[in-house]
């Protein structure tokens, strides 16, 4: 049992946290104030390696494991919560279809641009009438001839207006629930293909979230993922527990900055004469923070470890989930007690960290259906 | 006003009237435990609130604007006056008729409810009490008629809980005290007529050196900074008040010189007991939006109301929620009655602020990703129910009262 993170790991958090602190963080108020991730910081990224560091060399990434792919999101969230969202989403649900099942032609039309910061993929699975529940989507696909055909309406699409070829969960059985949804690779390009309005939320400003409409879009056959119908469940079912995991990384490296800013704060602010981190209502509420984030980080990097080795992780990648949900929230909530009314000033980060955890709260399951998950998995032991 | 509590009724009350759905708290019987004048004032408001307030909540918090029509006709409605007797405009009604409107207008806009009751308690009350008659004709008079806006200015960059580090002071001199001082967080600063500034006759001394004096806009030596941006109720300016030798006449200190911190933690109990009832309109509200799509959303084939997670939480919520209301009502009737009990009336801000976040919590988790879109009001629930754990004593410095109070 070794707990030690690798050297090489050590070097890589550190370079992407100095490569955040440099030019994503003075960055972030144009980001918040334009509700966008601008082009050439997405390619300055991209130059960073950062898009490929999941996959093999052949298709110019890094072979990077899934530690590492947390220890990225986890420092990106640190700094800036919508960076880390979109670079997770090109990363991973984004792309990750193209790299499993594409064809040697998808790969290098769409994988490894993707990689180079020159193309963006992004997933769409929610749907107005379908969040938790996915077997409730509308959206169809039908075969005519070589091609599916495509309608429906997706929702809450992470940089819908933005990428190059979207990932999009249809239902090539509508009868069938969640058993019935298939996984397309369609184009932005597609006749048919329109981006709806954003929707402007509390959260992850820069994040970007659209709506997103298929009329009747017509993509080859071969843009199914996984060669024949009925193999979307399964895919989605694998990629869930990553995105979990990952998700869950997101919200240590929000956890992190929050609990890190209030240590200093309550060690500069003074009151009742002394500096606040002198009373014991605060010393527990900043204790209790650290024992929230040592917590989380041994489950999440655990999850992610047992990911790299093979072994199952529905409950590893859910509990993890799960409780740094929780613990986030906590700590954002006490850390705008410990800011006072500055903790909702906006030109402080706090209010940021406050309102983008929410996030953790459904991006990658609710935490009902997460515990409907946990309680479905110990009812089978 | 004959508390149930104290009249010894019961909950199963004999008049006790069948549940209305969807408005869980008139089953404890509001409607006959509060006198009728109590109840029809509530309904008034409520009827304002939903007729006006509720409609125009979203818009108000968009364009970030003080909502002045609404204000207005909160005052033609008589509400800014209802804590004040008759002679300078006021609709004299009690402590409990004050507690309710908060309440109703909180659960339409904390933005307009904020300023409402900011004009009729801590922004004119010590023009009433203390100050002279010309004061009272010249700016309560019009504070209640909405004229006029007074606002209360006590925090400072380094003074927000701790009140006995402020640095603003006021100095003698001749038959004027001059002032110097920079306040922050000043509700609605920019839009002020006159402010009730905390500032230290003696500066050694703490807290006990602060004394309250009326300081007017166009004062020489009075000038407003930046608005800070911020989260929450945004429709209710959050300012800077600069004071540079303010030289203001002698009759503009509050009470005698000395009294300042007695008078000000006298009227702190009420401040505390008015956030607890904004606490419990904003809780309705979320509450209210919550349970509404928990019936209305269909996952997994049925309405998400029908799953125990759900429809457990918000039976949390709704008992979080009447648990609040009593204590709030009972220290507001306490009041009326002349009892200003500082303990009960911390624990009732405490535990209200406490359960309207907890809360919004609840109902913004109801709503998933719904629950952060600009389109429902929950997000809005979920900001603006942080202020509530600010004004009139953090949670933190909450506690250290209560337990002061309890002899710890």
């Amino acid at each position: 049992m070794d707990f030690n993170f690798t050297p090489e790991q050590e070097l890589f958090r550190q370079s992407v946290r100095e490569f955040a602190d440099r030019y994503v963080r003075p960055r972030i108020k144009e980001m918040e104030d334009n509700k966008d991730v601008p082009r050439d910081l997405l390619e300055r990224i991209a130059r960073q390696g950062f898009y490929g560091l999941r996959y093999a060399e052949e298709w110019g990434g890094e072979g990077g494991d899934n530690v590492m792919f947390a220890i990225l999101n986890e420092e990106l969230a640190r700094c800036y919560m919508s960076v880390a969202a979109r670079v997770m989403m090109q990363c991973l649900m984004g792309t990750e279809f193209i790299n499993l099942c594409g064809t040697e032609q998808q790969k290098r039309d769409y994988l490894v641009p993707a990689i180079r910061g020159e193309k963006y993929g992004t997933m769409c699975m929610t749907e107005p009438a379908g969040g938790t529940d996915l077997g409730a989507m509308e959206t169809t696909a039908v075969r005519d001839g070589d091609e599916y055909v495509i309608n429906g309406q997706k929702s809450w699409i992470t940089g819908a207006h933005a990428v190059d070829f979207y990932t999009v969960a249809a239902k090539t059985d509508p009868e069938a629930g969640f058993r019935g949804v298939d996984l397309f690779l369609v184009e932005k390009d597609r006749p048919g293909v329109e981006v709806g309005k954003k929707i402007d939320k509390l959260i992850a400003f820069a994040s970007g979230c659209y709506d997103l409409y298929f009329h009747e879009v017509r993509v080859p056959a071969d843009h199914l993922f996984g060669g024949e119908e009925g193999q979307g469940f399964a895919l989605l079912r694998n990629i869930l527990n990553d995105i979990r995991v990952h998700t869950a990384a997101l919200g240590l490296g929000i956890a992190q900055a929050a609990y890190e800013e209030s240590l200093e704060y309550a060690k500069q602010r003074v009151a009742y004469g002394r500096p606040i981190i002198k009373w014991q209502a605060i010393q527990h509420d900043l204790a209790k923070m650290r024992v929230d984030i040592d917590a989380a980080k041994l489950m999440i990097y655990y999850a992610a470890w047992r990911i790299d080795q093979g072994l199952p992780v529905n409950i590893e990648a859910a509990t993890c989930k799960y409780f740094i949900t929780e613990a986030v929230l906590r700590i954002v909530d006490d850390a705008t007690r410990i800011f006072g009314a500055y903790g909702a000033a906006m030109d402080m980060n706090i209010q940021r960290y406050f309102r983008d955890a929410r996030w953790l709260l459904y991006g990658a399951g609710t935490q009902t259906i997460i515990l409907n998950i946990i309680a479905a998995e110990i009812d089978k032991e | 006003m004959a508390f149930w509590v104290m009249t010894g009724r019961g909950l199963g009350g004999s008049r006790r009237r069948g549940s209305s759905s969807g408005c869980p708290w008139r089953e404890i019987g509001v409607d006959y435990y509060f006198s009728e004048q109590q109840e029809l004032l509530r309904r008034s408001v409520a009827e304002f609130v939903d007729k006006e307030v509720v409609p125009a909540a979203a818009q108000i918090d968009e364009e970030g604007q003080f909502p002045a029509s609404l204000f207005q006709k909160a005052a033609e409605l008589g509400y800014l006056g209802i804590r004040y007797p008759a002679e300078y405009g006021g609709t004299e009604g009690d402590n409990v008729m004050f507690t309710l409107m908060c309440e109703e207008l909180a659960r339409g806009s904390m933005s307009l409810a904020a300023s409402v009751s900011m004009q009729c308690l801590m922004g004119t009350d010590f023009v009433y009490r203390f100050g002279t008659e010309e004061q009272k004709q010249r700016l309560l008079a019009p504070a209640i008629r909405g004229e006029k806006l007074g606002v209360i200015a006590m925090t400072e960059p380094d003074a927000g809980s701790d009140l006995g580090a402020i640095k603003t002071t006021a100095r003698r001199d001749g038959d004027d005290y001059v002032l110097n001082g920079r306040k922050l967080w000043i509700t609605n600063a920019a839009l002020a007529a006159f402010f009730t500034v905390a500032a230290k006759t003696d500066p050694q001394a703490g807290f006990k050196g602060i004394d309250m004096f009326l300081v007017e806009r166009e004062t020489p030596g009075v000038s407003i900074g930046r608005d800070i941006a911020k989260m929450s109720v945004l429709g209710q300016g959050a300012g800077e008040l600069v004071l540079e030798e303010c030289r203001i006449p002698a009759d503009h200190l509050f009470g005698q010189e000395g009294t300042g911190s007695r008078n000000l933690e006298a009227l702190l109990a009420e401040i505390r007991i008015m956030m607890g009832s904004l606490s419990i309109g904003l809780g309705r509200a979320a509450l209210d939006a919550a349970v509404n799509y928990s019936q209305e959303r269909i996952q997994f084939g049925r309405p998400i109301a029908s799953f125990q997670a759900v429809s457990h939480r918000l039976a949390d919520m709704a008992t979080q929620l009447e648990a609040a209301r009593l204590m709030v009502y009972r220290a507001a009737s306490l009041l009326d009655r002349g009892v200003r009990d500082m303990k009960l009336a911390s624990m009732a801000k405490l535990f209200a602020s406490e359960m309207a976040n907890q809360v919004a919590d609840g109902a913004s988790r109801v709503f998933a990703s719904y629950g952060l879109a600009a389109e429902y009001p929950v997000q809005r629930y979920f900001r603006d129910a942080r202020f509530l754990l600010l004004g009139g004593g953090t949670s933190e410095v909450l506690r250290g009262i209560i337990a002061r109070q309890m002899g710890l």
